[in-house]
Protein backbone atom coordinates (compact mmCIF):
# COMPACT_ATOMS: atom_id res chain seq x y z
CA UNK A 1 0.00 0.00 0.00
CA UNK A 2 1.62 3.83 -0.74
CA UNK A 3 2.07 5.62 2.37
CA UNK A 4 2.50 9.48 2.49
CA UNK A 5 6.21 9.34 2.62
CA UNK A 6 6.70 7.49 -0.82
CA UNK A 7 7.93 9.60 -3.24
CA UNK A 8 5.80 10.24 -6.88
CA UNK A 9 8.39 7.90 -8.68
CA UNK A 10 7.61 5.65 -6.30
CA UNK A 11 3.97 5.87 -6.52
CA UNK A 12 4.20 5.27 -9.88
CA UNK A 13 6.15 2.12 -10.10
CA UNK A 14 3.45 1.03 -7.80
CA UNK A 15 0.99 1.80 -10.34
CA UNK A 16 2.69 0.41 -12.70
CA UNK A 17 3.76 -2.54 -11.14
CA UNK A 18 -0.50 -2.80 -10.27
CA UNK A 19 -1.37 -2.13 -14.01
CA UNK A 20 0.85 -4.57 -15.07
CA UNK A 21 -0.39 -7.49 -12.66
CA UNK A 22 -3.46 -6.99 -13.64
CA UNK A 23 -3.02 -7.27 -17.35
CA UNK A 24 -1.03 -10.44 -16.65
CA UNK A 25 -4.22 -11.83 -14.98
CA UNK A 26 -6.25 -10.86 -17.78
CA UNK A 27 -3.95 -12.68 -19.90
CA UNK A 28 -3.72 -16.07 -17.96
CA UNK A 29 -7.56 -15.73 -17.79
CA UNK A 30 -8.04 -15.61 -21.74
CA UNK A 31 -4.89 -17.91 -22.32
CA UNK A 32 -6.72 -20.51 -20.17
CA UNK A 33 -9.65 -20.11 -22.22
CA UNK A 34 -7.99 -20.51 -25.57
CA UNK A 35 -5.82 -23.54 -24.48
CA UNK A 36 -9.04 -25.54 -24.32
CA UNK A 37 -10.35 -24.24 -27.79
CA UNK A 38 -7.67 -24.96 -28.95
CA UNK A 39 -6.67 -28.19 -28.11
CA UNK A 40 -10.58 -28.78 -28.86
CA UNK A 41 -10.15 -27.00 -32.16
CA UNK A 42 -6.75 -29.02 -33.27
CA UNK A 43 -7.96 -32.60 -31.85
CA UNK A 44 -5.35 -32.65 -29.32
CA UNK A 45 -4.62 -34.21 -25.50
CA UNK A 46 -3.47 -32.20 -23.53
CA UNK A 47 -1.08 -35.04 -21.84
CA UNK A 48 0.27 -35.16 -24.96
CA UNK A 49 4.12 -34.73 -24.69
CA UNK A 50 5.81 -31.24 -26.23
CA UNK A 51 9.13 -31.99 -24.72
CA UNK A 52 10.75 -32.29 -28.29
CA UNK A 53 9.02 -28.94 -29.21
CA UNK A 54 11.85 -26.55 -28.98
CA UNK A 55 12.38 -22.57 -29.57
CA UNK A 56 9.95 -21.75 -26.98
CA UNK A 57 10.67 -19.34 -24.01
CA UNK A 58 10.56 -21.54 -20.56
CA UNK A 59 9.21 -20.17 -17.72
CA UNK A 60 10.71 -22.76 -15.65
CA UNK A 61 12.66 -21.48 -12.73
CA UNK A 62 14.81 -23.05 -10.28
CA UNK A 63 13.49 -22.57 -6.34
CA UNK A 64 16.07 -20.93 -4.57
CA UNK A 65 17.74 -19.02 -7.17
CA UNK A 66 18.82 -15.51 -7.04
CA UNK A 67 17.77 -12.79 -9.36
CA UNK A 68 17.88 -8.93 -9.67
CA UNK A 69 14.83 -6.76 -9.92
CA UNK A 70 16.65 -6.12 -13.82
CA UNK A 71 17.15 -9.38 -14.47
CA UNK A 72 13.79 -10.63 -13.54
CA UNK A 73 11.81 -7.84 -15.36
CA UNK A 74 14.25 -8.47 -17.80
CA UNK A 75 13.35 -12.26 -18.60
CA UNK A 76 9.89 -11.32 -18.62
CA UNK A 77 10.34 -8.64 -21.36
CA UNK A 78 12.47 -11.22 -23.54
CA UNK A 79 9.76 -13.89 -23.11
CA UNK A 80 6.93 -11.61 -23.69
CA UNK A 81 8.82 -10.31 -26.50
CA UNK A 82 9.64 -13.86 -28.05
CA UNK A 83 5.84 -15.03 -27.70
CA UNK A 84 4.72 -11.55 -29.61
CA UNK A 85 6.98 -13.53 -32.83
CA UNK A 86 5.51 -16.81 -31.54
CA UNK A 87 1.60 -16.07 -31.75
CA UNK A 88 1.91 -14.08 -34.49
CA UNK A 89 3.19 -17.63 -35.99
CA UNK A 90 0.65 -19.35 -34.54
CA UNK A 91 -2.68 -17.54 -35.90
CA UNK A 92 -0.69 -17.42 -39.52
CA UNK A 93 -0.87 -20.63 -39.73
CA UNK A 94 -4.41 -20.95 -38.44
CA UNK A 95 -5.26 -18.96 -40.52
CA UNK A 96 -3.71 -20.16 -43.73
CA UNK A 97 -3.41 -23.76 -42.87
CA UNK A 98 -4.94 -25.55 -39.77
CA UNK A 99 -8.41 -23.68 -39.07
CA UNK A 100 -8.89 -21.08 -42.49
CA UNK A 101 -12.50 -20.67 -41.81
CA UNK A 102 -12.63 -20.35 -37.95
CA UNK A 103 -12.26 -16.19 -37.59
CA UNK A 104 -14.10 -16.56 -33.73
CA UNK A 105 -10.92 -18.56 -32.91
CA UNK A 106 -8.70 -16.26 -34.77
CA UNK A 107 -9.85 -13.20 -33.33
CA UNK A 108 -9.03 -14.59 -29.81
CA UNK A 109 -5.78 -15.57 -30.84
CA UNK A 110 -5.22 -11.89 -31.92
CA UNK A 111 -6.75 -10.52 -28.65
CA UNK A 112 -3.98 -11.99 -26.74
CA UNK A 113 -1.62 -11.48 -29.07
CA UNK A 114 -2.40 -7.47 -28.01
CA UNK A 115 -2.14 -7.91 -25.00
CA UNK A 116 0.67 -9.32 -24.78
CA UNK A 117 2.62 -6.89 -26.99
CA UNK A 118 0.91 -4.30 -24.43
CA UNK A 119 2.46 -6.39 -21.50
CA UNK A 120 5.62 -6.40 -23.23
CA UNK A 121 5.88 -2.30 -23.64
CA UNK A 122 4.55 -1.98 -20.06
CA UNK A 123 7.46 -4.17 -18.80
CA UNK A 124 9.68 -2.07 -20.96
CA UNK A 125 8.02 1.24 -19.51
CA UNK A 126 8.83 -0.20 -15.87
CA UNK A 127 12.07 -1.30 -16.11
CA UNK A 128 12.75 2.25 -17.96
CA UNK A 129 11.52 3.83 -14.57
CA UNK A 130 13.34 2.12 -12.28
CA UNK A 131 16.57 2.92 -14.23
CA UNK A 132 17.46 -0.25 -16.06
CA UNK A 133 18.16 -0.51 -19.76
CA UNK A 134 15.73 -2.24 -22.12
CA UNK A 135 17.32 -5.69 -22.81
CA UNK A 136 17.92 -5.96 -26.45
CA UNK A 137 15.76 -7.71 -28.96
CA UNK A 138 17.16 -11.14 -28.98
CA UNK A 139 17.26 -12.23 -32.88
CA UNK A 140 14.61 -15.35 -34.08
CA UNK A 141 15.53 -18.48 -34.50
CA UNK A 142 16.56 -20.17 -37.53
CA UNK A 143 14.32 -22.50 -37.81
CA UNK A 144 11.93 -22.21 -40.79
CA UNK A 145 8.52 -22.46 -40.19
CA UNK A 146 7.39 -23.23 -43.56
CA UNK A 147 9.07 -26.63 -43.36
CA UNK A 148 6.88 -27.90 -40.35
CA UNK A 149 4.16 -30.74 -40.91
CA UNK A 150 0.41 -29.69 -40.05
CA UNK A 151 1.37 -31.71 -37.05
CA UNK A 152 4.27 -30.18 -36.01
CA UNK A 153 2.29 -26.48 -36.03
CA UNK A 154 -0.32 -27.94 -34.12
CA UNK A 155 2.04 -29.27 -30.95
CA UNK A 156 4.25 -26.22 -31.15
CA UNK A 157 1.18 -24.02 -31.29
CA UNK A 158 -0.14 -25.82 -27.88
CA UNK A 159 3.60 -25.75 -26.51
CA UNK A 160 3.16 -21.71 -27.32
CA UNK A 161 0.01 -21.61 -25.34
CA UNK A 162 1.25 -23.84 -22.41
CA UNK A 163 4.10 -21.96 -21.92
CA UNK A 164 2.68 -18.42 -22.27
CA UNK A 165 0.21 -19.59 -19.35
CA UNK A 166 2.95 -21.01 -16.75
CA UNK A 167 4.61 -17.26 -17.66
CA UNK A 168 1.88 -15.34 -16.46
CA UNK A 169 1.27 -17.15 -13.04
CA UNK A 170 5.35 -16.76 -13.03
CA UNK A 171 5.38 -13.15 -14.03
CA UNK A 172 3.03 -12.15 -11.32
CA UNK A 173 5.10 -14.23 -8.87
CA UNK A 174 7.92 -11.61 -10.21
CA UNK A 175 5.80 -8.71 -9.95
CA UNK A 176 4.64 -9.05 -6.66
CA UNK A 177 8.77 -9.31 -5.49
CA UNK A 178 9.36 -6.35 -7.67
CA UNK A 179 7.21 -4.73 -5.55
CA UNK A 180 8.19 -5.96 -1.95
CA UNK A 181 11.98 -5.43 -2.86
CA UNK A 182 11.37 -2.11 -3.76
CA UNK A 183 8.75 -1.39 -0.50
CA UNK A 184 11.63 -2.82 1.30
CA UNK A 185 14.47 -1.34 0.04
CA UNK A 186 12.65 2.31 -0.06
CA UNK A 187 13.38 3.13 -3.15
CA UNK A 188 12.45 2.12 -6.75
CA UNK A 189 15.56 1.65 -8.15
CA UNK A 190 16.21 -2.03 -7.22
CA UNK A 191 19.60 -3.78 -8.31
CA UNK A 192 20.69 -6.11 -5.48
CA UNK A 193 19.77 -9.97 -5.63
CA UNK A 194 16.90 -11.38 -4.02
CA UNK A 195 15.99 -14.47 -2.63
CA UNK A 196 13.14 -16.42 -4.50
CA UNK B 1 22.27 -76.87 56.89
CA UNK B 2 20.30 -77.12 53.72
CA UNK B 3 18.47 -79.35 52.35
CA UNK B 4 20.44 -81.08 49.00
CA UNK B 5 16.95 -81.97 47.64
CA UNK B 6 15.64 -79.14 46.77
CA UNK B 7 19.18 -77.92 44.74
CA UNK B 8 19.18 -81.59 42.74
CA UNK B 9 15.39 -80.95 42.04
CA UNK B 10 16.29 -77.96 40.26
CA UNK B 11 19.60 -78.64 38.49
CA UNK B 12 16.88 -81.49 37.10
CA UNK B 13 14.37 -78.82 36.05
CA UNK B 14 17.18 -76.31 34.69
CA UNK B 15 19.07 -78.87 32.51
CA UNK B 16 15.24 -79.73 31.05
CA UNK B 17 14.84 -76.29 30.46
CA UNK B 18 18.22 -76.12 28.54
CA UNK B 19 17.62 -79.35 26.40
CA UNK B 20 14.18 -77.92 25.31
CA UNK B 21 15.58 -74.40 24.51
CA UNK B 22 18.04 -76.06 22.68
CA UNK B 23 15.61 -78.04 20.97
CA UNK B 24 13.57 -75.19 20.07
CA UNK B 25 16.21 -72.66 18.76
CA UNK B 26 17.80 -75.76 16.68
CA UNK B 27 14.29 -75.02 14.48
CA UNK B 28 14.17 -71.77 12.47
CA UNK B 29 10.43 -70.56 13.35
CA UNK B 30 9.79 -69.35 9.79
CA UNK B 31 6.92 -67.22 8.20
CA UNK B 32 5.27 -69.27 5.49
CA UNK B 33 2.92 -66.69 2.95
CA UNK B 34 0.24 -68.40 1.27
CA UNK B 35 -2.23 -67.30 -0.89
CA UNK B 36 -5.88 -66.90 0.19
CA UNK B 37 -7.78 -69.79 -1.42
CA UNK B 38 -4.79 -72.52 -2.22
CA UNK B 39 -3.90 -75.86 -0.83
CA UNK B 40 -1.10 -76.01 1.43
CA UNK B 41 1.16 -78.94 1.87
CA UNK B 42 3.61 -78.96 4.92
CA UNK B 43 6.37 -81.90 5.34
CA UNK B 44 7.38 -82.44 8.87
CA UNK B 45 11.05 -81.57 8.66
CA UNK B 46 12.97 -84.71 7.73
CA UNK B 47 10.69 -87.49 8.56
CA UNK B 48 9.56 -90.42 6.46
CA UNK B 49 5.87 -90.27 4.74
CA UNK B 50 5.08 -92.95 6.63
CA UNK B 51 5.92 -91.93 9.76
CA UNK B 52 4.16 -91.17 12.94
CA UNK B 53 3.70 -87.56 14.08
CA UNK B 54 1.13 -85.37 15.76
CA UNK B 55 0.45 -81.62 14.10
CA UNK B 56 -0.60 -78.83 16.67
CA UNK B 57 -1.54 -75.45 15.34
CA UNK B 58 -1.32 -72.77 18.27
CA UNK B 59 -0.68 -75.38 20.43
CA UNK B 60 -3.90 -77.88 19.53
CA UNK B 61 -3.52 -81.27 18.16
CA UNK B 62 -4.90 -81.14 14.45
CA UNK B 63 -7.90 -83.82 13.47
CA UNK B 64 -5.57 -87.10 11.87
CA UNK B 65 -8.16 -86.68 8.83
CA UNK B 66 -5.78 -83.31 7.87
CA UNK B 67 -3.04 -85.49 7.06
CA UNK B 68 -1.60 -87.52 4.38
CA UNK B 69 1.23 -89.69 5.83
CA UNK B 70 3.25 -87.53 7.86
CA UNK B 71 2.03 -84.34 5.72
CA UNK B 72 -0.56 -81.70 6.69
CA UNK B 73 -2.53 -81.09 4.53
CA UNK B 74 -4.81 -77.66 4.21
CA UNK B 75 -7.44 -77.30 1.11
CA UNK B 76 -8.93 -74.09 0.17
CA UNK B 77 -6.70 -72.37 2.61
CA UNK B 78 -8.73 -69.03 4.60
CA UNK B 79 -7.49 -66.03 6.87
CA UNK B 80 -8.65 -68.54 9.57
CA UNK B 81 -5.99 -70.78 8.79
CA UNK B 82 -3.08 -68.63 9.76
CA UNK B 83 -1.26 -69.56 12.87
CA UNK B 84 1.69 -71.45 14.00
CA UNK B 85 1.86 -74.81 13.06
CA UNK B 86 4.09 -77.75 15.18
CA UNK B 87 5.06 -81.02 13.87
CA UNK B 88 5.96 -83.58 16.47
CA UNK B 89 7.77 -86.91 16.33
CA UNK B 90 5.03 -89.39 17.33
CA UNK B 91 6.78 -91.68 20.25
CA UNK B 92 9.33 -88.93 21.77
CA UNK B 93 7.14 -85.76 21.02
CA UNK B 94 10.03 -84.52 19.69
CA UNK B 95 9.74 -81.12 17.82
CA UNK B 96 10.59 -81.86 14.18
CA UNK B 97 9.37 -78.99 12.32
CA UNK B 98 7.44 -75.59 12.92
CA UNK B 99 6.03 -72.69 11.12
CA UNK B 100 4.44 -69.84 11.18
CA UNK B 101 1.02 -70.00 8.36
CA UNK B 102 0.15 -66.54 6.95
CA UNK B 103 -2.65 -66.31 4.70
CA UNK B 104 -2.63 -63.30 2.35
CA UNK B 105 -3.23 -61.93 -1.02
CA UNK B 106 -0.85 -60.29 -3.68
CA UNK B 107 -1.31 -56.83 -3.37
CA UNK B 108 -3.69 -55.09 -6.10
CA UNK B 109 -2.79 -51.91 -7.77
CA UNK B 110 -2.27 -49.06 -5.13
CA UNK B 111 -4.55 -46.01 -5.53
CA UNK B 112 -1.45 -43.16 -5.35
CA UNK B 113 -2.50 -39.60 -5.32
CA UNK B 114 -0.69 -36.00 -5.36
CA UNK B 115 -2.04 -32.74 -4.22
CA UNK B 116 -0.23 -29.61 -3.51
CA UNK B 117 -1.77 -27.33 -0.80
CA UNK B 118 1.25 -25.30 -0.40
CA UNK B 119 2.53 -24.42 -3.57
CA UNK B 120 4.74 -23.13 -4.60
CA UNK B 121 6.51 -24.92 -1.47
CA UNK B 122 5.56 -28.20 -2.66
CA UNK B 123 3.29 -31.14 -3.33
CA UNK B 124 2.61 -34.76 -1.30
CA UNK B 125 1.78 -37.64 -2.39
CA UNK B 126 -0.79 -40.47 -0.69
CA UNK B 127 -1.64 -43.97 -1.69
CA UNK B 128 -3.50 -46.55 -0.25
CA UNK B 129 -4.28 -50.58 -1.34
CA UNK B 130 -8.13 -50.98 -2.92
CA UNK B 131 -8.07 -53.96 -0.99
CA UNK B 132 -6.49 -55.64 2.44
CA UNK B 133 -3.73 -58.32 1.55
CA UNK B 134 -3.73 -59.72 5.37
CA UNK B 135 0.09 -59.60 5.15
CA UNK B 136 2.89 -57.15 5.59
CA UNK B 137 3.61 -55.00 2.24
CA UNK B 138 6.13 -52.78 1.77
CA UNK B 139 5.68 -49.00 -0.39
CA UNK B 140 8.79 -47.97 -2.69
CA UNK B 141 7.79 -44.17 -4.32
CA UNK B 142 10.08 -42.36 -7.44
CA UNK B 143 9.52 -39.28 -8.30
CA UNK B 144 10.51 -37.58 -11.58
CA UNK B 145 10.88 -34.30 -12.76
CA UNK B 146 11.85 -35.06 -16.40
CA UNK B 147 15.45 -36.64 -15.71
CA UNK B 148 15.45 -35.47 -12.35
CA UNK B 149 15.00 -37.77 -9.34
CA UNK B 150 13.01 -36.18 -6.57
CA UNK B 151 13.24 -37.08 -2.98
CA UNK B 152 9.75 -38.28 -1.31
CA UNK B 153 10.73 -37.52 2.88
CA UNK B 154 8.18 -39.64 4.45
CA UNK B 155 6.23 -38.79 7.36
CA UNK B 156 6.01 -40.36 10.41
CA UNK B 157 2.54 -40.87 10.72
CA UNK B 158 0.23 -41.21 8.43
CA UNK B 159 2.57 -43.42 6.63
CA UNK B 160 1.26 -43.58 3.78
CA UNK B 161 2.39 -40.02 2.43
CA UNK B 162 5.38 -38.62 2.13
CA UNK B 163 6.60 -34.69 0.99
CA UNK B 164 8.42 -33.16 -2.48
CA UNK B 165 9.68 -30.11 -2.77
CA UNK B 166 9.42 -28.25 -5.70
CA UNK B 167 13.27 -27.84 -7.51
CA UNK B 168 11.87 -25.89 -9.97
CA UNK B 169 8.31 -23.51 -10.92
CA UNK B 170 6.30 -22.64 -13.75
CA UNK B 171 7.85 -25.93 -15.38
CA UNK B 172 5.71 -27.12 -18.29
CA UNK B 173 7.80 -30.49 -17.85
CA UNK B 174 5.62 -33.03 -16.16
CA UNK B 175 6.10 -35.21 -13.35
CA UNK B 176 6.30 -38.82 -12.96
CA UNK B 177 5.33 -40.47 -10.26
CA UNK B 178 5.70 -44.45 -9.53
CA UNK B 179 4.44 -46.12 -6.63
CA UNK B 180 5.25 -50.14 -5.63
CA UNK B 181 3.84 -52.24 -4.02
CA UNK B 182 5.79 -55.86 -3.13
CA UNK B 183 4.67 -58.47 -0.26
CA UNK B 184 5.92 -61.76 0.20
CA UNK B 185 2.73 -62.93 -2.23
CA UNK B 186 3.55 -60.51 -5.37
CA UNK B 187 4.02 -56.91 -6.26
CA UNK B 188 2.20 -54.22 -7.92
CA UNK B 189 2.61 -50.57 -9.00
CA UNK B 190 1.02 -47.57 -10.05
CA UNK B 191 2.13 -44.47 -12.35
CA UNK B 192 0.87 -41.47 -12.58
CA UNK B 193 2.28 -38.22 -14.19
CA UNK B 194 0.94 -34.69 -14.06
CA UNK B 195 1.84 -31.22 -14.64
CA UNK B 196 2.82 -28.86 -11.84
CA UNK B 197 -0.72 -26.93 -11.86
CA UNK B 198 -2.69 -29.82 -12.19
CA UNK B 199 -2.36 -30.96 -8.44
CA UNK B 200 -2.71 -27.62 -6.89
CA UNK B 201 -5.91 -27.72 -4.66
CA UNK B 202 -5.57 -25.65 -1.70
CA UNK B 203 -7.09 -26.86 1.67
CA UNK B 204 -10.60 -24.96 2.45
CA UNK B 205 -10.67 -21.01 3.69
CA UNK B 206 -10.47 -20.71 7.35
CA UNK B 207 -12.68 -18.70 9.79
CA UNK B 208 -15.51 -18.67 7.94
CA UNK B 209 -18.06 -16.64 9.66
CA UNK B 210 -21.96 -15.79 8.72
CA UNK B 211 -23.43 -13.45 11.24
CA UNK B 212 -26.72 -11.13 10.89
CA UNK B 213 -26.54 -7.75 9.65
CA UNK B 214 -27.78 -4.98 12.07
CA UNK B 215 -30.99 -3.44 11.02
CA UNK B 216 -31.22 -5.84 7.64
CA UNK B 217 -32.80 -8.74 9.45
CA UNK B 218 -33.01 -10.55 5.73
CA UNK B 219 -29.25 -10.53 5.46
CA UNK B 220 -26.20 -12.58 6.18
CA UNK B 221 -22.36 -10.90 6.62
CA UNK B 222 -20.05 -13.83 5.54
CA UNK B 223 -16.33 -13.80 6.47
CA UNK B 224 -13.81 -15.92 5.78
CA UNK B 225 -9.99 -15.94 5.19
CA UNK B 226 -7.58 -17.87 3.69
CA UNK B 227 -6.60 -21.55 3.90
CA UNK B 228 -3.21 -20.84 6.47
CA UNK B 229 -1.56 -23.30 4.41
CA UNK B 230 -1.42 -20.96 1.46
CA UNK B 231 1.81 -19.68 1.78
CA UNK B 232 1.80 -16.67 -0.58
CA UNK B 233 -1.58 -15.73 -1.46
CA UNK B 234 -0.44 -12.32 -2.70
CA UNK B 235 1.12 -14.08 -6.21
CA UNK B 236 -1.21 -16.60 -6.13
CA UNK B 237 -4.58 -15.49 -5.13
CA UNK B 238 -7.40 -17.75 -4.50
CA UNK B 239 -10.77 -17.35 -5.75
CA UNK B 240 -13.58 -18.54 -3.81
CA UNK B 241 -17.48 -19.87 -4.40
CA UNK B 242 -20.26 -19.16 -2.00
CA UNK B 243 -23.16 -21.07 -1.99
CA UNK B 244 -26.37 -20.64 0.11
CA UNK B 245 -29.94 -21.16 0.58
CA UNK B 246 -32.73 -20.15 2.62
CA UNK B 247 -34.53 -22.53 4.98
CA UNK B 248 -37.95 -23.15 2.73
CA UNK B 249 -35.97 -24.03 -0.31
CA UNK B 250 -34.03 -26.22 -2.15
CA UNK B 251 -32.14 -25.13 -4.72
CA UNK B 252 -28.73 -23.37 -3.78
CA UNK B 253 -27.80 -20.09 -4.79
CA UNK B 254 -23.99 -19.80 -6.08
CA UNK B 255 -21.78 -16.72 -5.85
CA UNK B 256 -18.75 -17.27 -7.52
CA UNK B 257 -15.68 -15.63 -8.17
CA UNK B 258 -14.94 -13.88 -5.09
CA UNK B 259 -11.46 -12.67 -3.86
CA UNK B 260 -10.15 -12.41 -0.59
CA UNK B 261 -10.50 -8.57 -1.56
CA UNK B 262 -14.15 -9.26 -1.06
CA UNK B 263 -13.97 -10.54 2.25
CA UNK B 264 -17.68 -9.16 2.67
CA UNK B 265 -20.42 -10.73 0.97
CA UNK B 266 -23.87 -10.11 1.74
CA UNK B 267 -26.02 -12.59 0.86
CA UNK B 268 -30.00 -13.26 1.77
CA UNK B 269 -30.65 -14.87 4.92
CA UNK B 270 -30.57 -18.67 5.65
CA UNK B 271 -28.24 -21.22 5.58
CA UNK B 272 -25.23 -20.06 4.23
CA UNK B 273 -22.54 -22.45 3.23
CA UNK B 274 -18.75 -21.64 2.07
CA UNK B 275 -17.55 -24.75 0.04
CA UNK B 276 -14.65 -25.44 -2.20
CA UNK B 277 -15.02 -25.67 -5.73
CA UNK B 278 -13.80 -28.14 -7.88
CA UNK B 279 -13.05 -27.20 -11.07
CA UNK B 280 -9.68 -27.92 -12.83
CA UNK B 281 -6.72 -27.03 -9.77
CA UNK B 282 -5.32 -24.40 -12.21
CA UNK B 283 -8.60 -22.29 -11.63
CA UNK B 284 -7.52 -21.35 -8.34
CA UNK B 285 -4.79 -19.48 -9.97
CA UNK B 286 -5.41 -16.19 -11.38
Amino acid sequence: MASAEQSPVTLQHHNLCSRVILLTRKIRSDVASLLESYVERQGLDRTISLDLVDGVPGAAVEQGGELTVAERLGANLQAYRAFQALLGEVLEQQRSHLTPLDTDFHASIQSVLLQVAALAYQLEELLALLGHGRPAWEAAGPEDPGRRSFFEMKLRGLKVLQELAHWTVRSVRDLRQVVKHSQGSGTAHGGQAQKE
Amino acid sequence: MANPVPSACCVVFAAVVMVYAQKHSQLDTHVQYERLGTDVTMQCGAMDWDAAVTWTVNGTDIDESHLNGSRLVLRNVELTHSGQYACYEGSSWHLKYQTYLKVGTSPKEPVLMCRSNNYPKGFYCSWHLPSPTYIPNAFNITVMHGPRDLVCEKDAFPKNRCHIRYLQLFSTVKYKVTLTVTNALGRNATTITFDEFAIVKPDPPENVVAKPVSNNPRRLEVRWQNPSSWPDPESFPLKFFLRYRPLILDQWQHVSDLSIAFTEGQVVGGVVVLYRHKPAASSYLL
